[in-house]
């Protein structure tokens, strides 16, 4: 017995020694960089409630590497290599996603988070490991302001809100509005309160603001409330499962006057859900796929291609996102995390599929704001204007 | 418990006994700085759910009320303590302390009412005070809504996660060899039964919930402190059932049962990235087949000690023993 | 040592108990008989205050305990013996009788009573490092039994100790309550087989749709005719 004793504690004494060698040593004797290939990392959701735009995005950022490669790559015939991990939109995930990708694939830089709260909790960590990295799609206005280190290609909510209430005030001449926003989404209420802002500042009027939760089906109350003050327009910015269900209940109650939203509009499930309802509403966007400009039509024909698929707005922008790190790699010359940042804080004049960009002082893209809306049951594009 | 033959083999022991070296290794690794941070990082993550997990079974498993709300008083912990460092500039154990008693004050006031109800109601009525938790903290301004709370100073260190887990199973074991403990258990076993034997049944029952809520408090402080960031999507109904996953699949009552189970639950996710999108459905796979195989848990109601450790270097086995 | 008076008990709108009163002296063997539903239990119940009543008076010892809680009875030396046994099924027989001693701190005083319960239940010795929810029905009447006397109980209320037991384990049972008794415990007992209770009881009361009927000494009782009718199945 005692025998047997000692024989299963040298077991488990080699088995610890095992794991130790296993996790713990050689990993850090691994050259940093091949010489041949250069590591991007993308974090985004691919499961959970945001897949949609996280798959996007992801796709988009294939789609660029594969294009980039195909052109003989970067940094005298090096290809670049993306690793993409699922962070469910979880902050949590994202912080052992952040680790894993800078220590363990020794990345140069990071296209993603998708989504603004793992984008927060990235950025942080961006900062303290100097790890450059470039989200496509979050738009929470302080993010970037988190770290040097934090750059998007997306605009952020306060960037489009004005421009949907100038082009509302200006273009259609409304005076009255009213919002109807969800209250649990920090992206709407941002949009939700610099639309009312530059609306009131350009001598428009709220009538009304109604709150709703994501996920709430029925919607009457709160279309009530606004029906009552008889607005022009309504201005819901929230994505558009949600934008469906009210696009579809304030046609059944009448409600007449001109919806409007933001970038959470751009989906096809927006016209397969709300059908007839979602005729002549504007909405601001990334880019829109009736765009006629060359560099749209050739994504898309690529992205449908490749995944025989539409892409939401999230694909272009993870494609422009990778293409800014890529270009950023080249400038700096080397695959060296810091360089590579400040070869893209000195982005200038950059032509993606969304558009062309320069970097604010936060690096927030300094770029057109296109305006969509839906006629005959398709989107098209209405106008691109800078605010 | 069972009549151990002399053939067997004492796991129990053994499985003590790797525990411990692997616990020794972990921290030689931490201290020697080889740890990277990625390894580091999760063992963040073990350090809080195990703390969550132990005070969870402490409401669920011991004392036998079915709790569906530990998220919500994570999150309030998490929320207090945050806004303590944010605006008070308070030292960080005592932003810890002051989240854990905001916890454990919410425990009593929702416990004393809710505690009357018995198994399925108390589920619905606990997860409808995390629900109102979750929307209470999206509407308060204070709290910053969905937006969520930034710039909360990252002051939480490895170690203080580590030694906080620690004090919660050494209070629990303490507890559980206490008369009180015995109270707890027996409230699981038969609530009118335990009254007759004259052990207060309310005062019990909200005891556990507030000595649960605190802890489950002090891990949401360590959470914020560690994120530097938190919004309400954190502490969502979601992270109450992750929890008591943990719990359940370790053993309800088992606190031994609620640490490994956290330990695999929490790596396990990780250890199957290379899996990518099957990731998530290799997991559930997973807890589906151990609970089919386990139905009690992976610990039933057993607890690994110290003592069997002894047991195997004074000749292990060898007689039948009882603790 | 126990004074019931005029206690009246909803169970919400449905009126339980409708004035019982009675009383039992210290030393004695007191027998509540009667139908399913006549109110027994809850009067039982309702002393060990598990059950709250609307009307009426409580006094044990001389002292009103209306307002005394449950748990704080035991402390008083009022241990009651719950109908359905009760025991704590996933501990072991000794745990259940450790529990019962629980609001003692006395460490020689609590050895000595267990070693009484052993004596007066060896099976419970026997099967001391047994779990409970393993034993037989009577098994688990004598534990329950065992556990309540770890209390050290005044004044005992025994809630239907035959019941779903077989007539020779009843026998013991009964024989075990009275060996109980005359260790200077007072019983109220609360039988549906009236025949095995009133051989026991010093006296009796016969309780009908929440209402004292009749009371007398338990031979007296016995030798009723509408008893006998009614209750002892003659």
């Amino acid at each position: 017995m005692k025998k047997k004793g000692l024989w299963i504690l040298l077991i488990v004494l080699a088995l610890a020694v095992v794991v130790y060698f296993a996790f713990f040593t050689g990993k850090g004797e691994k050259t940093s960089v091949d010489e041949k290939i250069v590591k991007i990392g993308f974090i985004g959701p691919l499961t959970g409630p945001a897949a949609s735009y996280g798959t996007n995005a992801k796709n988009g950022a294939v789609l660029a590497v594969d294009d980039i490669n195909a052109s003989g790559g970067i940094l005298d015939g090096a290809k670049i290599e993306l690793i993409t991990e699922d962070n469910k939109g979880d902050t949590t995930e994202t912080v052992n996603i952040m680790n894993k990708l800078i220590e363990q694939d020794k990345v140069v830089a990071i296209v993603g988070p998708v989504t603004t709260g793992p984008t927060t909790v990235a950025a942080q960590m961006a900062g303290e490991n100097k790890m450059p990295i470039v989200s496509p799609t979050a738009t929470g206005d302080k993010i970037t302001q988190i770290s040097e280190f934090v750059a998007r290609v997306c605009f952020y909510d306060s960037y489009q809100g004005p421009v949907m209430a100038k082009f509302a005030r200006e273009n259609l001449g409304l005076k009255t509005a009213a919002i109807l926003y969800d209250s649990t989404n920090d992206y709407s209420m941002g949009l939700a309160d610099s639309f009312a802002l530059k609306f009131t500042e350009l001598g428009g009027e709220i009538v009304a603001k109604e709150a709703f939760y994501a996920g709430d089906q029925d919607f009457n109350a709160q279309l009530t409330n606004i029906a009552a003050k008889n607005p022009e327009a309504v201005f819901v910015p929230a994505y558009y499962s949600d934008d469906a269900q009210i696009l579809l209940q304030a046609k059944a109650m009448g409600l007449n006057a001109i919806f409007m939203g933001g970038d959470g509009w751009d989906s096809q499930e927006l016209i397969n859900g709300a059908g007839d309802a979602a005729e002549g509403c504007y909405f601001t966007t990334h880019y829109s796929s009736a765009d006629t400009s060359e560099k749209v039509q050739e994504f898309l024909k690529k992205y449908r291609e490749k995944y025989n698929a539409e892409p939401n707005f999230a694909g272009p922008l993870g494609y422009d996102a990778t293409l800014l790190l890529a270009d950023a790699i080249e400038r700096a010359g080397e695959a060296n995390p810091v360089k590579v940042n400040e070869a893209i804080v000195a982005t200038k004049g950059l032509t993606g599929v969304t558009g062309e960009f320069s970097f604010d002082e936060y690096r927030n893209p300094l770029k057109e704001v296109t305006i969509a809306t839906v006629k005959d049951g398709k989107f098209a594009l209405v106008d691109k204007v800078r605010p | 418990m069972a009549q151990q033959s002399k053939e067997k083999i004492n796991w129990d022991g053994y499985l003590t006994l790797a525990g411990a070296i692997l616990l020794v290794l972990v921290n030689v690794l931490l201290i020697s700085g080889k740890m990277p941070a990625y390894y580091r990082g999760i063992l963040g993550f073990v350090g809080i759910n195990i703390i969550l997990a132990v005070s969870l079974n402490l409401i669920n498993g011991i004392t036998g009320q079915f709790s569906l709300g530990h998220a919500g008083f994570m999150a309030i912990g998490a929320y207090v303590s945050a806004l303590i460092s944010i605006h008070l500039k308070w030292p960080l154990y005592l932003a810890l302390i002051c989240g854990g008693l905001a916890a454990a004050f919410l425990g009593i006031v929702i416990g004393l009412p809710t505690l009357r109800l018995k198994g399925d109601y108390l589920a619905i009525a606990t997860l409808g005070m995390g629900e109102i938790i979750r929307v209470v903290l999206l509407n308060l301004d204070i709290t910053k809504g969905a937006r969520g709370l930034t710039g909360i100073p990252r002051t939480t260190s490895i170690y203080l996660v580590e030694l906080v887990a620690f004090i919660t199973i050494i209070f629990m074991v303490n507890l559980m060899r206490s008369t009180h403990g015995r109270a707890l258990l027996s409230i699981r076993e038969d609530e009118i039964a335990a009254e007759a034997m004259g052990i207060n049944v309310t005062y019990y029952k909200v005891f556990a919930f507030a000595a649960g809520a605190f802890f489950a408090g002090v891990a949401g402080g360590l959470f914020a402190h560690l994120m530097g960031y938190i919004a309400p999507k954190n502490f969502d109904f979601m992270r109450s059932i992750e929890i008591l996953v943990m719990v359940v699949l370790g053993g309800l009552g088992s606190i031994t049962g609620s640490v490994i189970a956290t330990i695999v639950l929490t790596i396990l996710p990780e250890a199957l990235r290379g899996f990518a999108e099957y990731r998530m459905v290799l997991y559930s796979a997973l807890l589906i087949v151990i609970m089919l195989f386990r139905p009690q848990g992976l610990m039933g109601t057993r607890e690994l000690q110290i003592e069997e450790v002894r047991k195997i270097f004074s000749g292990g086995g060898d007689k039948d023993a009882r603790d | 040592m126990l004074e019931v008076k005029n206690l009246h008990v909803y169970y919400g709108q449905i009126h339980a108990l409708k004035g019982v009163t009675f009383a039992v002296k210290k030393g004695e063997i007191v027998t509540l008989i009667g139908g399913n539903g006549a109110g027994k239990t809850t009067t039982l119940k309702t002393i060990s205050r598990l059950l709250p009543s609307k009307e009426g008076e409580i006094v044990y010892k001389g002292e009103n305990i209306n307002g005394v809680k449950a748990h704080d009875l035991v402390k008083k030396g009022l241990i009651q013996v719950p109908e359905g046994r009760h025991v704590f099924p996933l501990m072991t027989v000794q745990e259940n009788l450790d529990l019962g001693a629980y609001t003692r701190r006395n460490k020689k005083e609590i050895g000595q009573d267990l070693e009484k319960v052993f004596t007066l239940f060896p099976r419970l010795k026997e099967r001391r490092n047994q779990l409970a929810g393993t034993l037989s029905g009577g098994e688990q009447q004598m534990l329950a039994m065992g556990r309540a006397l770890m209390a050290r109980p005044e004044l005992l209320l025994l809630d239907e100790p035959s019941m779903g037991l077989a007539p020779l384990l009843v026998r013991e049972i009964f024989g075990i309550v009275t060996e109980i008794n005359k260790t200077g415990v007072t019983i109220l007992l609360v039988e549906q087989n009236a025949n095995m209770a009133l051989s026991i009881a010093d006296r009796g009361y016969v309780i009908e749709t929440g209402r004292v009927v009749l009371e007398g000494d338990a031979q007296s009782l016995a030798a009723n005719e509408d008893v006998k009718k009614a209750y002892l199945g003659g």
